[in-house]
């Protein structure tokens, strides 16, 4: 049976300057089903938007018209209690924004798309983060989902290894605290 | 050896556990939805296109003794980002082709400090040509084109910016 994924309910921000382009990605969320998307065009309004309204999704251009892109994401992951510092944030590169792809990744991002966008792939992308979460990591240097992960689709199960599985704990969020370098 | 304190958490996202929730939609049925919800601002996307290729002549004629301030330039460099972006969304490969050596060829001006206008007049005719509110040139007149494009970007020696990502 093919697999389905529910967007009812999800409220997602979609931030670009371009107003034709927030439109272009609104029409795709809203055919898969998505009813709430709030638009933004600079990291300050959407900073509002994020503190008064509860945003399951982020998608993000790589630069913003009043910020860096990594500076707003280090605003999501740093300055941010959860569930809004774990929120998934799907970067999206314009073809001279490329550069700044490893920034945006540094800086927390949990997946980078380049431009042009298709619904082909943002619908497998959306899956791939709903089927295999990754830990989210914080470190002094890096705040975000673990970086050390395979680009190719999910398997079934999102876990190779039993180890691998996170445990249950209350919320369903567990931590560990590790004291070695941080290596991720 | 002593490090800063590494902490590791397993969150449950909200939007894992609504997405998740039987019911929902398949892949197809959402490309599917998608898609035509796309088409439906397809029409918009020919005057979104000609608005960009307008605003980057528009630049580009404020060219003084042939140079181009950086401001100027960062601008067509935006505009054609946004090109390259919708040509591609919407299948126009020539346009896409045309916009993104017109990107690679200002970021590489930028690079090194110049404001030549020349090659930018080159690459807007280009855009112009292939245009989706133009009349479409034939395979070779758009061969034609891309290859001279692909002569001023040799002549300046510029790495292209999909290169410089790699």
């Amino acid at each position: 049976m093919a697999q389905t994924l529910n967007f009812h309910g999800v409220t997602v921000l979609v931030l670009d300057r371009n107003a034709y382009y927030r439109s272009l990605v609104s029409q795709m969320l809203r055919g898969f089903g998505v009813q709430n998307v709030i638009t933004c065009d600079s990291g300050e309004e959407a900073k509002e938007a994020l503190k008064t309204s509860n945003v399951e999704l982020c998608i993000m251009e790589a630069d913003l018209p009043d910020m860096k892109g990594e500076a707003f994401l280090n605003w999501i992951r740093r300055e941010n209690k959860e569930p809004l510092r774990f929120m998934p944030v799907i970067v999206l590169s314009g073809y001279a924004q490329l550069s700044l792809l490893k920034e945006t990744r540094d800086a927390g991002s949990n997946l980078l798309i380049k431009k042009p966008l298709s619904a082909q792939i943002l619908f497998d992308r959306l899956g791939w983060l709903a089927r295999a979460p990754r830990p989210h990591i914080e470190t002094g240097k890096f705040v975000g989902p673990d970086r050390r992960f395979r680009e190719k689709a999910p398997a079934d199960a999102a876990f190779k290894r039993e180890s691998d599985r996170p445990p249950e704990g209350p919320q369903g969020a567990v931590q560990a605290d590790e004291t070695r370098n941080p290596g991720s | 050896m002593s490090g800063a304190a590494k902490k590791i958490y397993f969150p449950k996202t909200r939007l894992q556990q609504l997405l998740l929730r039987p019911g929902g939609i398949t892949r197809d049925q959402a490309v599917q939805a998608a898609v035509s919800n796309m088409r439906a601002e397809c029409g918009d996307s020919i005057a979104e296109l000609s608005n960009a290729i307008a605003a980057i002549s528009a630049v580009a004629a404020r060219a003084s003794n042939g140079r181009l301030s950086s401001a100027d330039m960062e601008t067509i460099l935006e505009q054609g980002d946004h090109i390259v972006s919708l040509a591609g969304t919407f299948e126009y490969e020539h346009l896409d082709r045309a916009a993104r050596a017109l990107c690679d060829i200002t970021h590489g001006l930028l690079r090194v400090g110049r404001g030549d206008a020349a090659p930018i007049h080159v690459h807007v005719m280009a855009l112009q040509l292939f245009s989706p509110a133009a009349a479409t040139p034939s395979e070779s007149e758009a061969e034609r084109v891309l290859r001279e494009l692909d002569a001023v970007m040799a002549h300046y020696q510029f790495t292209p910016l999909g290169n410089q990502a790699n």
